[in-house]
């Protein structure tokens, strides 16, 4: 029997079991990952992964391996929570003292079969095979307009300038999820300049093959064909939820956990982008895909799995790199009623937004100087003199 | 002076504020930054150890450095890294003060 049982082998299992190795944990541990990988961090799988400027040793998670037992390929495909056994795919089951959900979400499909010339991201082989592909390639649709497709875009054109890169999306804006407007502005603006085509309020209604059945065109809603030798689907992901369906673990997004990423289960946990977690920040449940999250939670989490209880209090933080531009976004973005631009230059921006005379979140461009002040500003519940935000000579610092 | 050291004269001490930091250049071509903490002055290597990002557009706070681009946070005065991503230490250089410059052990 395992003292901890880790269902999933990513970024937020991998440090987790980093995080209680650092503090002299000696019970056993099992780990059961679907890939074939250690832990590993996911941000360079659409950057630099993808441009050949790391490779996996640059961001793997250094564990033990003396210490754990690994299952590779393993899915865990049923919980018996009264028991406390896990059941893999071939019936076997494993028993457990503590366990813990960290088996992170799947990409959102657009058919249900696979078709040669249609990806997706989510692991690193997704990245190795988007990769020999790009290379081959012509006329490279991007299906959705979030920030994986960005920074795919990015990535592409940075290294093949030439190519066609055409990002599709059914909305009418860009990044509809976790964005706000002046943030679509700045990513458009070097998305634009770096001749990123935009087809937004669009659908790709079907896909035409060649005779090898690789992609040939992509059909849109409004019967338009056009040339694509690689699709790139990035529509969002699912929580892998299923395993908990039917128990009062579920939720539609996720695997609901407290501040201490604790279920309603004794002994059972979840982190990372499997949970719906009670942020303290924005006092509500959110589910965060961001390597923030899994890195600071598992952290929570070690600590509170060798009895030290310690509330996540992270604010929600997470950046994009795009074509050589960093954007950082903060807190709550939107559903604010008044805002700051702090503008230093052309491409060095801070968006500040305020609700309530508080100050609730940024957005910046190339300023993550600024970032670090606002954190802390916000981890202090400082109530700022906007007067002096809104002098671009006053270092921010000052209001610390 | 022993084989080594071989010190390099940087900035004036009045030309960093209180914990403030400074990009300098060696002679040999390696960038380095020099930082005032509460008038003790320490030099580091100029990049993050995570992305090649100058540290000198990163949040001082106390003895450590925020960096810019993913908020990794390194010692100033041991270089050890504080907080991830970065997980490689930063190269650290010794400095000493004659006649109020700040000098640079590059060896």
């Amino acid at each position: 029997m395992s003292d901890i049982c880790i269902i999933g082998g990513g970024h937020a299992a991998g440090r987790l079991v980093n995080n209680l190795q650092k503090l002299n944990y000696n019970g056993n541990i099992d780990i059961f990952s679907e890939e074939n990988f250690l832990p590993y961090e996911r941000p360079s799988l659409s950057k630099d992964f993808l441009l050949d400027k790391k490779n996996i040793n640059d961001f793997q998670i250094d564990i033990d391996l003396d210490k754990v037992n690994y299952y590779f390929n393993t899915k865990i495909n049923k919980v018996d929570f009264q028991n406390k056994l896990i059941i893999d795919l071939n019936n076997k089951s494993y028993s457990y003292s503590k366990l813990i959900f960290a088996n992170g979400s799947y990409p959102k499909r657009i058919f249900d079969e696979d078709i040669k010339g249609v990806h997706y991201l989510r692991n690193i082989n997704d990245s190795i095979n988007i990769k020999k592909n790009i290379q081959n390639s012509k006329n490279i649709i991007l299906l959705g307009a979030g920030y994986i497709s960005l920074e795919i875009s990015s990535s592409i054109k940075k290294k093949y300038p030439k190519k066609e890169v055409t990002i599709i999306d059914i909305s009418e804006k860009i990044l509809v999820r976790n964005s706000n407007d002046d943030l679509r502005e700045l990513i458009l603006k070097h998305q634009r300049k770096n001749n990123v085509k935009f087809l937004l309020k669009s659908v790709i209604k079907s896909v035409q093959k060649n005779n090898d059945e690789s992609i040939e065109f992509v059909a849109l809603d409004d019967d338009k064909l056009l040339a694509c030798d690689l699709l790139i689907v990035g529509i969002g992901v699912h929580p892998n939820n299923k395993i908990i369906e039917g128990t009062d673990l579920y939720d539609d997004n996720g695997i609901k956990v407290n501040e201490f990423c604790e279920t309603s289960i004794k002994d059972v946990y979840a982190l990372g982008d499997v949970a719906l977690a009670k942020n303290v920040f924005l006092n509500k449940f959110v589910r965060e895909e961001s390597w923030n999250n899994a890195e600071k939670q598992s952290n929570i989490l070690a600590q509170n799995l060798i009895g030290t209880k310690i509330a996540y209090e992270e604010i929600p933080w997470f950046w994009t790199d795009q074509f050589d531009q960093n954007f950082q976004i903060l807190g709550e973005i939107n559903n604010f009623d008044n805002k700051i631009l702090r503008s230093y230059s052309d491409n060095k921006n801070t968006f500040l937004y305020i609700k309530n005379k508080k100050l609730i979140g940024a957005v910046a461009e190339n300023n993550g100087r600024d970032i670090s002040i606002i954190r802390k500003i916000l981890k202090k519940n400082i109530e700022p003199n906007f007067e002096k935000i809104q002098n671009i000579n006053i270092n921010l610092k000052e209001l610390l | 002076m022993n084989d080594n050291e071989n010190w390099v004269k940087t900035y004036s001490i009045n030309d960093i504020d209180d914990e403030d930091v400074k990009e300098f250049h060696l002679p040999n071509g390696n960038k380095i930054a020099v930082y005032n903490i509460n008038n003790s002055f320490y030099a580091t290597d100029l990049f993050c150890t995570h992305e090649k990002v100058s540290l000198c557009d990163g949040f001082i706070d106390g003895d450590s450095i925020e960096c810019p681009l993913h908020q990794g946070v390194f010692k100033i005065s041991t270089g050890e890294v504080l907080e991830s991503p970065p997980t490689e230490g930063l190269k650290i250089y010794l400095t000493k003060i004659e006649n109020n410059f700040i000098y640079v052990n590059i060896n």
